[in-house]
């Protein structure tokens, strides 16, 4: 299993880093209980510095992706697929903002969003079964 | 001619065949296999297009100077054993151990080519990091450690090998007596010789990849290789050392020159023997060296 980073990306490399270890988890390719390099292998692997791992690996361990048992080394944790979960929020949370950024950048006030975002997910119930008629408190009564 | 000096003749005329003539020519048998299979155009990555206009002919020029240079080596060779054998050259009548010193410097200069040879390779490794422009950089997620390359036995042994050369030569030196400069040379020598061993061993184990684009797998049998060179070098050095104490201590030093050659042989088989064998050109993953590998 190899992971691969872009140091001229947009993305800073000790995120980089957790994506795709985070990715490897989720995916199957590290399951729990898997060994993992130490931070100077994979920053030497990675030719990048080893404070950008040990970053890396900070953050990882705090949200139980992997765990670092001393001299034995670091591990994938047990629970780590359901922690990846959290990656999820993470992601819902950067997308949303990034669309209420482009709204705000649209002139569309924050009242019209919350408005529209309600309207939205009542519309779409959490069963999957979206709902074709409109809602009339999706009209501007901000 | 007793038969101690038959036998000399017969294992040093070995050691020109083997370190001059067979593992030469085999490493030159490896290089034109590359050049015919991989060219250049197919595999650019393989070669060193900003240094040389033509590098193809540039690596077969390389090579075909360092099998000249292992064939004069090996012609000299028998040309000094014919002379040693028409001037009544006879290692069984030796009764200082300095006579050793023909076999030592015959080998120092066998290894010349070799040692050119692989400083050659490195730099070209460096000019192949150099050329590698991608801003896209890889790793293994799997960790690297010392027992997944060589058994824990072989390490061991190392160790144990080098307590017992060190309790052997302070034995045969007295524990109570005051050490002299020689047996700091000597101690210090093999101390500082075996942690050379490990700064290798360690280099390799965790440091950054050579190739840019070998595969991790590659990476891995070159580790493997490599780590097992340096753990068996060190063994070696720890027993030719106890044997040459012995050899010492018992007035034998008229097979010290059989016993010195039978361990360059052993050095070579075990060094460059072991990488050839172990790393087989055939297993090479060579499409990383492609254009296009990145996409592929």
């Amino acid at each position: 299993m190899e992971i691969q980073i872009d140091i001229d990306g947009k993305a800073p490399l000790f995120a980089q880093v957790i994506a795709q270890i985070k990715k490897a988890v989720s995916e199957g390719e590290l399951s729990a209980g898997d060994p993992l390099p130490s931070i100077r292998q994979l920053a030497s692997d990675l030719e990048i510095n080893n404070k950008t791992v040990a970053k890396a690996y900070n953050l990882l361990e705090r949200d139980n992706i992997i765990q670092t048992k001393g001299y034995r080394g670091t591990y994938v944790h047990p629970s780590a697929i359901e922690n990846c979960t959290a990656d999820l929020n993470a992601w819902v949370i950067a997308e949303l903002g990034k669309s209420i950024n482009a709204f705000r950048d649209a002139d569309v006030t924050d009242s019209e969003i919350r408005i529209a975002f309600t309207d939205v997910m009542n519309r779409h119930s959490s069963n999957g079964q979206s709902s074709s008629e409109p809602n009339s408190s999706g009209q501007n009564t901000a | 001619m007793t038969i101690i000096d038959i036998i000399f003749y017969a294992i040093f005329i070995n050691q020109i065949f083997l370190i001059s003539y067979h593992y030469p020519k085999k490493t030159f048998d490896r290089n034109i296999y590359v050049l015919q299979k991989y060219p250049a155009a197919d595999y650019p990555k393989l070669y060193q297009h900003s240094r040389y206009a033509d590098p193809s002919k540039a690596m077969l020029n390389s090579i075909r100077k360092y099998m000249a240079a292992n064939i004069t080596i090996a012609l000299l060779g028998l040309g000094i054993l014919l002379a040693m054998a028409a001037s009544g050259y006879a290692p069984s009548g030796i009764k200082e151990n300095k006579h050793i010193m023909f076999v030592m410097v015959f080998f120092m200069l066998q290894a010349v080519p070799h040692l050119l040879l692989e400083l050659s390779t490195h730099k070209w490794l460096k000019g192949m990091r150099g050329a590698d422009k991608s801003s896209t950089r890889k790793a293994d997620l799997s960790p690297r450690k010392l027992f997944d390359f060589v058994s824990p036995f072989y390490v061991a042994l190392a160790v144990l090998a080098f307590i017992a050369w060190v309790v052997y030569y302070l034995n045969n030196k007295g524990f109570t007596t005051a050490w002299d400069w020689q047996t700091y040379v000597t101690i210090f020598g093999m101390t500082g010789m075996n942690l050379v061993f490990i700064s290798f061993g360690y280099k390799y184990l965790r440091g950054k990849k050579l190739d840019p684009h070998q595969t991790y797998k590659d990476q891995r049998k070159l580790i493997k290789t490599m780590v097992r060179v340096f753990v068996f070098a060190s063994i070696m050095m720890s027993v030719q050392l106890m044997v040459f104490d012995a050899i010492n201590q018992n007035g034998w030093d008229r097979f010290e020159p059989i016993a010195m050659s039978i361990y360059f042989q052993v050095v070579i088989i075990f060094g460059i023997g072991e990488v050839l064998r172990m790393f087989k050109i055939e297993d090479i993953d060579f499409d990383v060296y492609k254009e296009d590998a990145w996409l592929v």
